[in-house]
């Protein structure tokens, strides 16, 4: 079920990628040969429903779809002076950075929000957030493509820390068995009960790992 | 710290018709349109909305900067590193329905374009008059974000360079370069950042927020370009000097901060927006002191009052303000200056603002913003009529089977 909603949206993807070339081809005057009969959509500039308590996104670096059609998004929050309630005074009454990861139900409203440095020390939080998937139990994937992101994050639904996949703080190798390499997406092969690591920006390579130990495979 | 509006204002009172009774305690209610504008042309991009107007056919005019891309992939059209996009010509005027009129201005046309051009304003004869402000380029200020570098290292960077824009651009309103007022380049004497105008048809003057590095009204001769006087915060002779960062616990500023609006109202009284001192100051057209209100004066940055713009009544009961901090319009009843509600907040989807600018209105009451820096577009709040808020700030208008 899973997997094949993971499918569907890649080829989804792809046909999005082809209309973009469609639409080039159209734009510089080049005729189609033939008419093509592909997904056809319209924005919807009202979805998501906007923020509570005067938080604004940054950089939006990653979307994924649960079973139940909830969207999650991971950012990178906003400083200086987007997030000029955030400062020390405050320089205005908005705006405040929002949680990373927030969570939509497909009518746009927040469910959840949640992520960021842990308090207590157990985990390291990416030092540039890159990219998230979600299992087939509901836990959410992380990874990062910062200096010393060279592990993958695990979360319940509701945020609560699981596991590190991989030792942060390690130096880029492909090969290595240990640890990865900025990570920049995460999707899963729930049959074969297997996650693939696009790694990433400093390694160079796909990694397979096992999704119970976390061991990486190939 | 406020004053009643004396005079012109409060005679207007008087003769308020039954209709007006009708609306006590409502204000204009509106919802953002999402689709207005009409897209650009691929694969044309707006650089930051730096100033924003409505001519009197209804047509709506901005300008724009071309500074502030993202150069690694942004513009890759210009940077040959992909197909999309191109920034616009700095002027852009659309029709009512949002498809665009027309384009023109900018850089290497032959006349003196502003480094950083800041104000655009119809005349009564249908001219465009566009001010700049004070750039700087270069130096320490680098783009905010990057790319998830940190550390970096290496060696300092440069001083930066301010560049203030001191001369006044006319044009036709097809753009072409009818006059230049003061030149660019010019330290103090010249103009320092003319942020807004206004016009008085019927005593043929100019009404100059100026600005950034000057600290002052100014009133020009509508004809020749002219100084004919000019005037500091409460009537006072302008000096320029560099009030340093705003303080909300100390005393009210004798001087203005910053000047970025000089609004002329049909009864005769210039609004002026004192950025940086988080005030509106309302002066008779000699300069004479009527009265101020404070908005949001905790407010740090570069403060609460960026622009306003009247309600198209007669009358001119509301006065818009735009809030670039708090990223807001502020609704205020004009005679008394007091507060009534307020919508947008911050965020870049549909109602919400990133570096709210500039504000105007068109005959229907339709409100229009644009955000300058990363923010980047022009808005179109659709006029739903009068009725009751009860939210102080009503955050994001999004139409009502959309809430």
């Amino acid at each position: 079920m899973n997997r094949k909603r993971n499918l569907i949206i890649g080829g989804s993807l792809v046909v999005a990628i082809a209309l973009l070339g469609v639409g080039q081809a159209t734009l510089e005057g080049v005729a189609l040969s033939q008419t093509v009969r592909a997904p056809i959509f319209e924005v919807d500039p009202y979805w998501p429903k906007p923020l509570p308590n005067g938080w604004v996104y940054g950089t939006v670096i990653g979307v994924t779809i649960d079973a139940q059609d909830h969207v999650y998004i991971v950012h990178r929050g906003v400083a200086g002076a987007e997030a000029a309630a955030d400062q020390d005074p405050p320089l205005a009454e908005c705006c405040s950075s929002a949680p990373p990861i927030l969570e939509f139900d497909p009518e746009g409203n927040l469910v959840r929000a949640w992520g960021g440095p842990s308090e207590t020390g157990e985990y390291v939080w990416p030092s540039s957030n890159h990219g998230l998937g979600v299992d087939q139990m509901g836990n959410i994937w992380i990874g990062g493509n910062g200096p010393g992101d060279s592990h993958v994050l695990k979360f319940s639904q509701e945020g609560e820390y699981l596991e590190t996949y991989g030792e942060p703080e390690q130096d880029p190798n492909s090969r290595a068995m240990n640890h990865f390499g900025r990570v920049a997406d995460i999707e899963f092969d729930f049959d074969a009960n297997e996650a693939y690591f696009a790694d990433g920006y400093a390694n160079k390579s796909v990694a397979v790992v096992d999704m119970e130990s976390g061991e990486i495979k190939r | 710290m406020r004053r009643i509006v004396q005079g012109a204002a409060a005679t207007l009172m008087v003769g308020l018709s039954a209709a007006c009774a009708d609306n006590e305690g409502q204000v204009p209610t509106f919802e953002v349109d999402a689709f207005w504008p009409m897209p650009l042309e691929y694969p044309n991009i707006l650089g930051p909305v730096s100033g924003v107007t409505v001519a009197p056919d209804g047509n709506v005019l901005i300008v724009t900067r071309q500074d502030g891309f993202n150069g690694g992939n942004e513009i890759n059209s210009v940077t040959g590193t992909g197909t999309c996009c191109t920034p616009t010509r700095a002027v852009l005027e659309y029709a009512p329905d949002g498809s665009l009129v027309r384009e023109w201005g900018g850089p290497d046309q032959g006349y003196d374009w502003p480094e950083r051009p800041h104000a655009i304003a119809v005349d009564p004869e249908g001219n465009i008059w566009i001010g700049g402000g004070v750039a700087t380029v270069g130096g320490g200020r680098g783009g905010r974000g990057g790319r998830g570098g940190r550390g970096g290292g290496g060696a300092p960077p440069p001083p930066p360079t301010v560049t203030v824009d001191s001369q006044i651009l006319k044009f036709s309103r097809d753009g072409e370069h009818l006059m230049t007022i003061g030149e660019s380049g010019q330290g103090a004497g010249g103009f320092g950042g003319a942020a807004g105008f206004s016009f008085d048809e019927a005593a043929n003057e100019v009404f100059v927020a100026d600005g950034y590095a000057s600290r002052r009204v100014v009133v020009l001769d509508m004809s020749t370009g002219e100084v004919k006087r000019s005037w500091g915060a409460y009537g006072n002779a302008p000096d320029d000097s560099d009030l340093g960062s705003y303080d909300p616990a100390a005393p009210a500023a004798q001087q203005f901060r910053t000047v970025t609006c000089a609004e002329l109202s049909n009864d005769g009284l210039v609004y002026v927006c004192d950025r940086g001192n988080n005030r509106i100051q309302v002066f008779q057209t000699d300069g004479t002191f009527v009265t101020e209100a404070v908005l949001a004066p905790a407010t740090l940055g570069s403060g609460s009052v960026s622009d306003i713009a009247f309600s198209p009544d007669r009358r001119q009961r509301f006065l818009y303000v735009a809030d670039g901090m708090n990223e807001r319009v502020s609704i205020l009843d004009r005679e008394t200056l007091e507060f009534q509600t307020s919508f947008g907040v911050g965020g870049r989807y549909p109602g919400h603002f990133r570096e709210l600018g500039a504000v105007a209105v068109d005959a229907e009451g339709n409100v229009y913003t644009t955000e300058n820096g990363q923010g980047r577009r022009i808005q179109k709040f659709v006029n739903l009529g009068m009725g009751l808020i009860t939210a102080e700030h009503q955050g994001a208008l999004y139409p009502a089977a959309s809430r």
